[in-house]
């Protein structure tokens, strides 16, 4: 394990400690002044325009951080804590979380000294595997928890760095000119006036789709979430695995509203997009977190780096323009930018949501929404419009119709039980049992949601 | 006074130099060479060692008014359904984050296994320029190339044997980065003709632990910026008759102007042709200009460039598991490279405002269009049909010039010599700080503002400069803002 010199921290902390309680002993700046003096001296650096011979005495500390935050925010965070600690280089190395696991246990891993992401499933394994340290966190200054919403582990082996929440994003220009109600929660984008105006991502092609449809699974409870989510699917547009965000489709005046995480919307609302962000009575909040590996080789950069990810100032980077992301630390919260509303004070933080309930049904739920709302799309649209002429008509077919079109196809209990085969998918880790299994479970989907279809087409062929 | 005290030493003679002049070491010759030629128009120039958070001289605010963040990301206009596609796909692989192989995202990995960062937009963020690091520390959005004299087979920078022609360093776990690269930074102060002053700084890069063997004694090194993306297309647009009308390689109008083409190993004509891009026009297209960045900066190989960069010497680094061969496909390549062809300019921004027109005028005055030429139009062939017949406003001739020794690094790129760099566009130069925060001008990003990058002129643009010092303070002020309008 190489030893890092010993150093006063160098980043001025105005809200005083980053909340880690323990820190590293303020020590000599002896290791920062060997370059300097290396330099003045004319010691052996090759410096350029110069001729000599490289250095081959102190070694620089190289702490290795793996993320799959983009570059925008990493290139910010890393550039300001290495003009604070110019003694460490950071090397980072990228991963998606769905590819994140295999590398960080294993023989790679053993390279890797810090995880920083928004990937709560692979902490959650980190976490269940013990290969995390622990960071004694002052939860005074940094909350691991807001009202009954536990949003780090207990047992502080990871920090919540931010949090993100998914609303709506409207673009009130489009809504101007297509004489759209301005919606005041999701049920109003379920209406005849919002037929193929809404911009939905799918789960199983963007990441950050599974929190909308979880928090709506869990705030309203399966059958009434999949009602909603089913009602908005059938006036969607999907946004699938691909190129364009949801913020494009409303600038450019293709739809009028999109659901989306909070900071892609308010980056580019900062960014000069005619649009307006708003949450919904089911925006809940997902935690990003960064921890140290057990098996990390430089221990003490490493925590150094988690400070500086979680002191004030670098909080309060969060809130760039680019960034527009949500801070966990109150105290960064004084500077936030005017409209950013902060959920750690809102009552919309009250909204329960249990990150592990949400895990156990992530892949199930994504796997549902493909096979019977994507698979289905222009069926289950045109006979959504149907419904929705039959209730203007007060149509007494319109009842059952809805009760068809609206309810889940699976059962929760169903879903859970299938969810780790899923999981092995989406990680493409499944065994040929596995593959066995993940098509009799599909087979016995589909036919439940061909039932229901069929009992769809009955009714519409009796109207 | 924070400068008061850190005064070391003077460079001119008869100024209380501490060194003998036949004593200088070779970082001396660099700054004396920078030097000599400023204290022209009473302009006087002292080397300082001044704190490296010196704040830098402020140029005039623009309008205030909502800057579009997105300004270096629009298309050009009238794209159809399918180069819209085109054009996002590009857009999504130029801000992609590329992965270590094997990856489940195979479409993705191959980073490495020496690169210098992750992505496209780690030097190029939101499209825009790259910036200097601070004091001590390592470049983020730049790089240093290297090479040792002489050329290789095409006539370009003779590499070196181990490290190639670009210091990587980063690299993947198990392979040893090529160094360890930090800059420092030296502080000149400049005093203008009305007195005004100035901190003008001069980068210089360390490189230590050197990964695979020692550097030659004679190794050229060249620090070079993330450049600005948008508008590379309507660039490649304009005929080349036309900025072969621009060139007068010896200088036969007397202006003391001469600009002339770099003439380039062009990868897919299998010829020397002119080149078009780069700091040094060293890359012929914007597809070559592009995979080799890929391999470059990111070790990402492609059909241009199907072959890892690693040390001869190193097995562990060609050992390395690969995204695939290539690991950037065609289809990829096509992608990136449409998309930054199709990626509109920013406009001029206020150019009726009264402070702006007379900035326009002082431009000309000073004689800056020489260069910075304000207008050119693109082609009728231009492949990109919404490219066709433009009238566009690059401020750039997009040819070699001498910029004298101030600028120069002494690295000569095929016909570039040591102090020849293209004229850089100066269109969305105001937009940059709004947007990208501090950038970084010239090619190592020493110019912190405009009036830094101007004052760094020398050679050809020694005149224009020397008019700039030496201009009242309202006229400078007013060039400022024109520069920030565009």
């Amino acid at each position: 394990m190489s030893q890092l010199p010993a150093r006063k921290p160098l980043l001025p902390n105005p809200a005083g400690s980053s909340g880690l309680r323990s820190r590293p002993a303020p020590l000599s700046r002896r290791g920062l002044l060997q370059t300097s003096a290396a330099l003045a001296l004319g010691a052996p650096l090759l410096t350029i325009g110069t001729k000599g011979q490289a250095a081959t005495g102190t070694t620089p500390s190289t702490l290795t951080v793996m993320t799959s935050y983009p570059n925008t925010l990493t290139s910010r965070m890393v550039d300001a804590f290495q003009k604070a600690h110019p003694d460490i280089s950071v090397s980072l190395l990228w991963r998606m979380p769905h590819d994140a696991m295999p590398v960080v246990t294993g023989p790679e891993g053993r390279e890797i000294d810090v995880y920083w992401s928004p990937a709560p499933a692979v902490f959650r394994a980190l976490v269940r595997q013990d290969a995390l340290q622990p960071l004694s966190i002052d939860h005074s200054v940094l909350p691991n928890r807001i009202g009954d919403n536990w949003l780090a582990d207990p047992k502080d082996r990871t920090a919540v760095i931010e949090i993100a929440g998914y609303g709506m994003v409207i673009a009130p220009k489009v809504l101007a000119a297509r004489n759209l109600p301005r919606p005041a929660d999701l049920d109003d984008l379920t209406s005849t006036a919002w037929e193929g105006q809404v911009i939905l991502p799918v789960p199983s092609h963007v990441g950050y789709a599974h929190a909308w449809l979880g928090m709506i699974l869990q705030h309203r409870g399966w059958d009434k979430g999949w009602t909603l989510v089913s009602a908005l699917a059938a006036n969607a547009r999907f946004l699938l695995h691909g190129s364009t965000f949801a913020t494009d489709e409303l600038s450019e005046g293709r739809a009028g509203a999109a659901i989306t995480m909070d900071f892609f919307a308010n980056a580019a609302i900062a960014g000069g997009a005619p649009l307006e962000f708003l949450p919904t009575a089911s925006t809940g909040y997902m935690p990003a977190h960064i921890g140290i590996l057990r098996s990390a080789q430089h221990p003490e950069a490493a925590k150094l780096f988690v400070d500086f990810v979680l002191s004030d100032a670098a909080q309060k980077m969060l809130f760039h323009p680019d960034l527009r992301k949500l801070p966990i630390r109150p105290s960064a919260w004084t500077q936030a930018p005017a409209g950013l509303r902060n959920p750690l004070t809102s009552s919309e933080i009250k909204v329960p949501f249990n990150i592990d309930r949400f895990l156990d049904r992530r892949a199930s739920s994504a796997a549902l929404f493909d096979l019977w709302l994507v698979e289905h799309h222009d069926a289950l649209g045109k006979a959504w419009a149907t419904l929705h002429a039959l209730e203007l008509a007060r149509d007494k077919t319109a009842p059952a119709l809805r009760t068809l079109l609206s309810t889940p196809p699976v059962s929760e209990q169903k879903a859970a039980a299938s969810q780790d085969l899923f999981t092995r998918e989406q990680e493409h880790r499944t065994t040929t049992e596995d593959e066995a299994a993940l098509a009799s479970t599909r087979a016995d989907w589909k036919a439940a949601i061909e039932t229901s279809l069929q009992g769809v087409s009955r009714l519409l062929e009796a109207v | 006074m924070r400068y008061r005290h850190v005064v070391r030493h003077r460079l001119f003679p008869g100024s209380g130099c501490t060194h003998r002049p036949g004593h200088m070491n070779g970082r001396m010759k660099v700054l004396m060479a920078a030097t000599i030629g400023l204290p022209v128009l009473g302009v006087a120039m002292a080397l300082l060692s001044l704190p490296s958070s010196a704040p830098p001289s402020t140029d005039v605010a623009h309008p205030d008014t909502p800057v579009d963040r997105a300004a270096f990301e629009h298309p050009v206009e009238g794209l159809t359904d399918a180069q819209r596609t085109e054009f996002l796909e590009g857009r999504s692989l130029v801000g992609q984050s590329w992965v270590i192989a094997p990856s489940l995202d195979d479409d993705v990995d191959g980073l490495g296994p020496l690169y210098n960062r992750l992505a496209c937009e780690s030097c190029h963020d939101r499209n825009g320029r790259g910036s200097a690091p601070a004091d001590g520390a390592a470049p983020r959005s730049m790089l240093v190339r290297v090479s040792i004299p002489g050329h290789d087979a095409h006539g370009g920078p003779r590499p070196h044997p181990i490290y190639g022609t670009q210091i990587e360093d980063q690299a993947v776990p198990g392979v040893t980065p090529e160094a360890r690269v930090r800059l420092h930074w030296e502080n000149l102060l400049v005093t203008l003709k009305d007195g005004e002053t100035l901190v003008l700084r001069r980068p210089q890069a360390v490189l230590s632990n050197p990964g695979h063997g020692p550097f030659n004694a004679d190794l050229l090194t060249s620090i070079r910026v993330g450049q600005p993306l948008y508008g590379l297309g309507l660039l490649t647009a304009v005929p080349e008759a036309t900025l072969k009308a621009l060139q007068d390689p010896d200088d036969r109008n007397g202006d003391g102007i001469s600009g002339r083409f770099n003439q380039v190993w062009g990868m897919a004509a299998r010829q020397t042709v002119r080149g078009l891009f780069g700091w040094k026009a060293n890359e012929p297209t914007l597809r070559q200009q592009i995979a080799g960045a890929l391999s470059g900066d990111m070790g990402l190989t492609s059909f241009l460039n199907p072959v890892e960069v690693c040390p001869p010497n190193d097995p562990a680094c060609r050992n390395q598991p690969t995204g695939g061969q290539p690991e950037i496909s065609a289809a990829q390549l096509d992608a990136m490279t449409f998309y930054l062809s199709a990626l509109e300019a920013p406009e001029p921004r206020h150019p009726d405002a009264p402070q702006i027109r007379a900035g326009s005028e002082i431009f000309r005055n000073l004689g800056c269009p020489a260069c910075h030429v304000p207008t050119l139009k693109t082609g009728s062939e231009a492949p990109l049909p919404q490219l066709r017949d433009r009238t566009i406003h690059p401020y750039s001739d997009l040819l070699l010039h001498d910029m004298g020794p101030g600028l120069a690094d002494g690295r000569p790129d095929y016909d570039a010599s040591g102090s020849e760099w293209r004229t850089p566009p100066l269109w969305g130069l105001g937009l940059q700080e709004e947007i990208g925060g501090s950038p970084g001008y010239l090619h190592d990003g020493r110019a912190r503002t405009a009036s830094e990058a101007i004052l760094w002129h020398g050679g050809e643009g020694q005149n224009a400069r020397d008019a700039f010092a030496a201009a009242p303070r309202s006229q400078r002020e007013a060039l400022l803002a024109f520069l920030n309008s565009l």
